[in-house]
């Protein structure tokens, strides 16, 4: 096979999936991951589990791996520019690539509030904002979290650990907008709420007030006054498009990709939370999905075709389980019914939830509370895309088991991509 | 080539004692809800299938699991319960759904062939459980599955 230069800016899960493929399919063309961190690659979910003191070692793979992927590693570097054939660094090293993969995630979205730059005031998206974080535990009583995203609820989950009471500010009408609907945001709400958190729905941050050098508390719209002694800022991520743009590529909220994960410049690839990416369930959309699950997915599809493997990706979607307080919640695709040709198959009770969403005869989505241990199967099928009648027909009201699938439509697994993950 | 346990479907009366024998192993107790490998039945056509998780070669459940709880080694995919945060994460990668969760642990739970001599092949009287290596092992062993479960129906 001829050698090719590669080289990767990013260090998580896009990018260690790309390399991973890549030396599956070529172990010898010189790899080079250059990341703005200059630590080791490690895993951003487990970040509030660090702020609670679960986790020490958030390490993503072993001390040797650079050597096991015989890859050159340069953290603590950051790419400025992209040349013709090549990739500028801040200390003014040019490294050559044949094929280049932009894997730079995503940014803390920061509020534009008074006193946001009060000490004890951050969001929690990288290794530095956690420490920080952490640094301010000892002694504090209340925390108030801006926001009411994925990672709200991960943060909640620390910081009660940690014995804070904790206030939640949201600027819509219920947690958990993207990824869950009315019904099963009412249900986790419910359970945060037993739990003794105060959630604030329609309420923004007027002004944040500090006093001795650090942060008392959060003045809402409302005029509220909430105490904090930290304050963790989850109002989502912006795609990290700086690198993307002085290069010349063609942007959006993110970097506009293709279904090869190919940028506008036919040797650079991105993927992860920086790329924007054709939604395969909305045509003709495109979309950042922000998840770690797709992040993994995407790095696999860009490293195969940045060895000119030529493997389109359905499209993305986004997709993500979590738990909190003991309820496990899994959404995938879409969470509401297209208006024009949609449908939904409901049932709720005893605190669980089911909602499977169906459109055109397909299931293009499904919002799981309680039990989620459909949400394999399920998700295989949204992405296989095949329809209820080619599946003999299913029924979508019956619990959704792989063997089902394999019983009704032996093909389900006789064609490549089982799953995107593969 | 790795051993693996190798489900026959026209054999399985839905006797239950692979959920029986696997439960008492892992848990203790007699509980099938807590057995890594579970029967399905399919009262439409007659059938019923055991299904444990395959091992695959390249597992996705490994790929997407952001704590490093689930680790490729020696032909088997190895749950670290340690390292496991119970985000799921790997029930969401996993098509075919056979990663349970232990609430009482908060942590899953998967087969791990009891160390190369599984306890539900042990008791299963009718032999639709074997553990044995599979001159499969190399390609994805859904597919097998599926064929598998394709001749079951017809047959």
């Amino acid at each position: 096979m001829a050698q090719r230069e590669i080289v990767i800016v990013g260090n998580s899960a896009a990018s260690l999936a790309a390399l991973e493929t890549i030396r599956r399919g070529d172990a010898t063309s010189p790899v080079t991951l250059v990341a703005e961190e200059a630590i080791p690659a490690y895993s951003r979910v487990l970040l509030p589990y660090l702020l609670s003191g679960e986790r020490q070692d958030l390490a993503l793979r072993p001390p040797d791996y650079s050597r096991r992927m015989h890859a050159r590693m340069l953290p603590g570097r950051r790419a400025v520019e992209i040349e013709a054939d090549a990739l500028v660094l801040d200390d003014g090293t040019r490294l050559r690539f044949d094929r280049l993969l932009l894997a730079t995630g995503s940014r803390a979205a920061i509020p534009d509030v008074e006193g946001i730059d009060t000490p004890g005031v951050s969001p929690l998206k990288t290794m530095a904002d956690a420490l920080r974080i952490r640094a301010q535990l000892p002694g504090a009583r209340h925390a108030v979290i801006l926001g009411g995203g994925l990672i709200c609820l991960l943060v909640v989950r620390a910081l009660l650990r940690v014995g804070l009471s904790v206030a939640i500010a949201v600027s819509s009408d219920r947690l958990l907008t993207r990824m869950l609907d009315e019904e099963a945001a009412a249900l986790l709400q419910h359970r945060l709420a037993e739990a003794g958190v105060r959630i604030l729905t329609r309420t923004d941050a007027a002004r944040i007030v500090g006093r001795d050098g650090r942060v008392r508390s959060v003045v809402t719209a409302a005029g509220e006054v909430l105490p904090a002694d930290v304050v963790i800022l989850a109002k989502g991520i912006r795609a990290d498009i700086d690198l993307a743009r002085a290069g010349g590529l063609a942007t959006g909220r993110g970097v506009l990709v293709d279904e090869y994960l190919r940028t506008t410049r036919p040797d650079v690839f991105a993927a992860g939370d920086c790329a924007e990416a054709p939604d395969m369930l909305v045509p003709g959309k495109t979309t950042i999905p922000g998840t770690w699950f797709e992040a993994v997915a995407q790095g696999e599809t860009a490293g195969a075709n940045m060895l000119d493997l030529s493997r389109p990706s359905p499209g993305a979607f986004k997709m993500n389980v979590m738990e909190i307080l003991g309820i496990a919640v899994a959404s995938m695709g879409l969470t509401q019914a297209p208006e024009s040709d949609g449908r939904v198959v409901v049932r709720a009770r005893d605190g669980t939830y089911r909602k499977i969403v169906i459109s055109r005869d397909r299931i293009v989505g499904a919002v799981l509370v309680g039990d989620v241990s459909e949400a394999g199967p399920i998700a295989m099928l949204i992405r296989r895309g095949l329809t209820l009648s080619e599946l003999k027909p299913l029924e979508p009201s019956q619990p959704i088991r792989y063997a089902d699938l394999a019983l009704r439509q032996p093909s389900v697994l006789s064609r490549q991509n089982l799953t995107n993950c593969h | 080539m790795s051993r693996m346990i190798v489900v026959d479907p026209a054999k399985c009366t839905n006797c239950r004692m692979c959920e029986l024998a696997c439960s008492l192993m892992k848990t203790g107790a007699f509980a099938p809800s807590q057995s890594r490998i579970r029967v399905h039945v399919f009262a439409e056509v007659f059938k019923h299938i055991p299904l444990a998780c395959f091992q695959c070669a390249t597992a996705p459940c490994v790929k997407v699991c952001p704590a490093g709880a689930l680790v490729q080694e020696d032909g088997l995919v190895r749950f670290v319960a340690e390292a496991c945060i119970g985000c799921r994460m790997c029930m969401l990668g996993c098509p075919f759904g056979v990663i349970a969760f232990d609430s009482a642990a908060g942590v899953i739970a998967k087969c791990d062939t009891c160390d190369g001599d599984p306890e539900c092949v042990r008791f299963c009287t009718p032999h639709a459980l074997e553990f044995r290596e599979s001159e499969l092992a190399d390609v994805p062993k859904g597919r097998d599955f599926a064929r598998r479960v394709a001749e079951a129906a017809k047959g």
